[in-house]
């Protein structure tokens, strides 16, 4: 997995690529960590990301937690297997998907 | 007053009979005279001893009736439980899949199914039926049953298995019963099946995608009918996809108020609509349609049915690791190369990813296992992976499924990954066993 980050001001984008499994998982968790205290639109663009497991879904959860208290959060660029996933595990409901 | 003293205390003897009788007593009756009153009062003392000796008879048949019929729902469990009842009995072993079912007539039975392992390649199974009902019949059935398992796979030669156990069941048959029984033993890696026949109903064969259809085997004379009898066994190449269908004459038999029996055209016209289905779903469906027709009448024989599905032993990979952090990326990276290599579809290879992301970082995190291996099979349009573990014993499949309904704020992710598991897999397996966790996860390839 990579993570590209883009900052303009207060809007951030991490572009996630390869997969976001238990092995990537701490790695964007770190990554987060770093952006939080000074983000308002935080966006996940997952036009590359093959596959997420729970152990991603956990830090997406984690962030929309973190945002719905300070700001907002997308996902863009979402593809058909893991929006199945999303489906499936009913994170459709909670994540802003474009 | 002499007449109406008596006549009162015979009065008073009949109101309170049932009382006497319980408590054991005698009425009083005094009769001075030696008059027709005198002769009324006698005969009504021995009425009253006669009834009381029978009611107590009365009363001993009827426990020895209720501690018979007791004894006899013992011996219909124990019976039961000789059979395999439990589906599916061998989860890890994916070459094959097998159901069975018997319905029992009376208490106890005749008839009888078996399968097991004969070794770690040669799956038997048996489907046979005793002459007469009841007790007779239930233990000449477990004696049977023991031979037949006993001696498979002391002869390679069905043939040889079926002579020596009808000779040691002719022996000691002082009550002229008999057997018919048919025993099938597959190679689960060719796909060879074995099989003889003594007497038994013909079985069906459904070739891949084709539909059920009787397969004509030369029969051998029933077991314990005749000494020094020698069967023949016969071979027939099974294929992945294939299945066969066997069953005792209470399916063909079965009849309805009308004393019309279900018959062999019925069945094969079920068992030709239903050829698509799995052994698990295919025998329930030809029990309703049999219930249908029966349609409540009396049931006078057994209902035996088995069927098994080959499905060959495919391709198959497997990995051996130290369950630790560092392992994961290994298993991961062996099963992407496994999915490349076989040209797994990608919609596919992402369920597989993820279904051994899941259940391999929840054997690292919490099973302390030492060891774990982990499978790859694709067969029959299938993938398997099977996760073995020498950890805590654990079954993910009766985790509670988590509330994937609440707000983000509410939100538990523990137990989204097996979650996640079982609703993208066809099918979850669990099993512990000598030690040993073992997971199996099913996925229909391009499902």
């Amino acid at each position: 997995m990579t993570i590209e980050k883009k900052i303009d001001d207060q809007n951030v984008t991490l572009v996630i690529a390869g997969r976001l499994d238990t092995t990537t998982a701490p790695e964007l968790e770190k990554q987060l960590e770093s952006v939080f205290d000074n983000v308002k639109n935080l966006t996940f663009d997952m036009t590359e990301l093959e596959y997420i497991s729970s152990a991603g879904l956990r830090i997406l959860l984690k962030a929309q937690k973190v945002m719905n208290t300070c700001g907002s959060m997308k996902l863009v660029g979402v593809n058909e297997n893991i929006m199945e996933i999303f489906d499936i595990t009913g994170f459709l409901d909670i994540l802003t998907i474009e | 007053r002499r007449i109406v003293t008596p006549i009162r205390q015979l009065n008073d003897a009949s109101l309170n009979m049932v009382e006497h009788l319980e408590d054991g007593t005698s009425p009083e009756i005094i009769v001075k005279k030696d008059d027709e009153i005198k002769d009324l009062a006698d005969c009504f003392t021995t009425m009253y001893r006669e009834i009381g000796e029978y009611i107590t008879k009365l009363k001993t048949v009827t426990a020895e009736k209720e501690r018979i019929g007791a004894e006899l729902d013992v011996a219909a469990k124990i019976q039961s439980s000789m059979l395999p009842c439990i589906f599916p009995p061998f989860p890890n072993r994916n070459e094959f899949d097998i159901y069975a079912t018997m319905d029992p007539a009376k208490e106890v039975g005749g008839d009888f199914y078996d399968f097991f392992m004969v070794d770690e390649d040669h799956l038997a199974f048996v489907v046979a039926d005793v002459s007469g009902k009841g007790v007779p019949a239930a233990l000449f059935m477990v004696i049977g049953k023991t031979l037949i398992k006993d001696h498979t796979g002391l002869h390679s030669d069905l043939g040889e298995v079926f002579t020596e156990v009808n000779n040691i069941l002719c022996a000691s048959n002082s009550e002229e019963m008999f057997i018919t029984a048919f025993e099938g033993v597959i190679n689960l890696k060719t796909g060879e099946l074995r099989y003889v026949n003594a007497g038994h109903e013909t079985p069906f064969i459904c070739r891949k995608n084709g539909v059920y259809e009787p397969f004509k085997v030369k029969s051998g004379f029933v077991l314990a009918g005749m000494n020094g009898i020698r069967y023949k066994s016969g071979t027939i190449q099974l294929e992945p996809g294939d299945k066969i269908f066997e069953y005792s004459d209470g399916v063909p038999e079965a009849t309805n108020a009308d004393n019309e029996q279900y018959g062999m055209k019925r069945l094969a016209a079920v068992l030709a609509r239903e050829s698509k289905k799995t052994p698990a779903e295919l025998l329930p469906l030809i029990k309703s349609d049999l219930d249908a027709f029966v349609n409540g009448a009396e049931q006078f024989d057994d209902i035996t049915m088995l069927c098994i599905q080959f499905n060959g032993t495919g391709k198959s990979t497997e990995i051996c690791v130290k369950p630790d952090r560092d392992s994961i990326q290994t298993v991961t990276a062996f099963v992407e190369n496994a999915m490349d290599e076989w040209q797994i579809p990608m919609k596919t290879a992402t369920k597989v990813q993820i279904a051994v992301d899941e259940i391999f970082s929840n054997i690292v995190n919490y099973s302390g296992a030492n060891n774990a291996k982990l499978t790859v099979t694709n067969r029959d349009e299938k993938l398997s992976l099977t996760f073995e573990d020498d950890g805590v014993q654990y079954d993910p499949t009766s985790a509670k499924d988590p509330d994937i309904t609440l707000s983000a704020e509410d939100r538990e992710i523990g137990g989204l990954g097996i979650f996640m598991v079982k609703k993208m897999a066809s099918d979850v397996r669990y099993e512990y066993k000598d030690g040993k966790n073992t997971l199996t996860v099913e996925t229909v390839i391009g499902g």
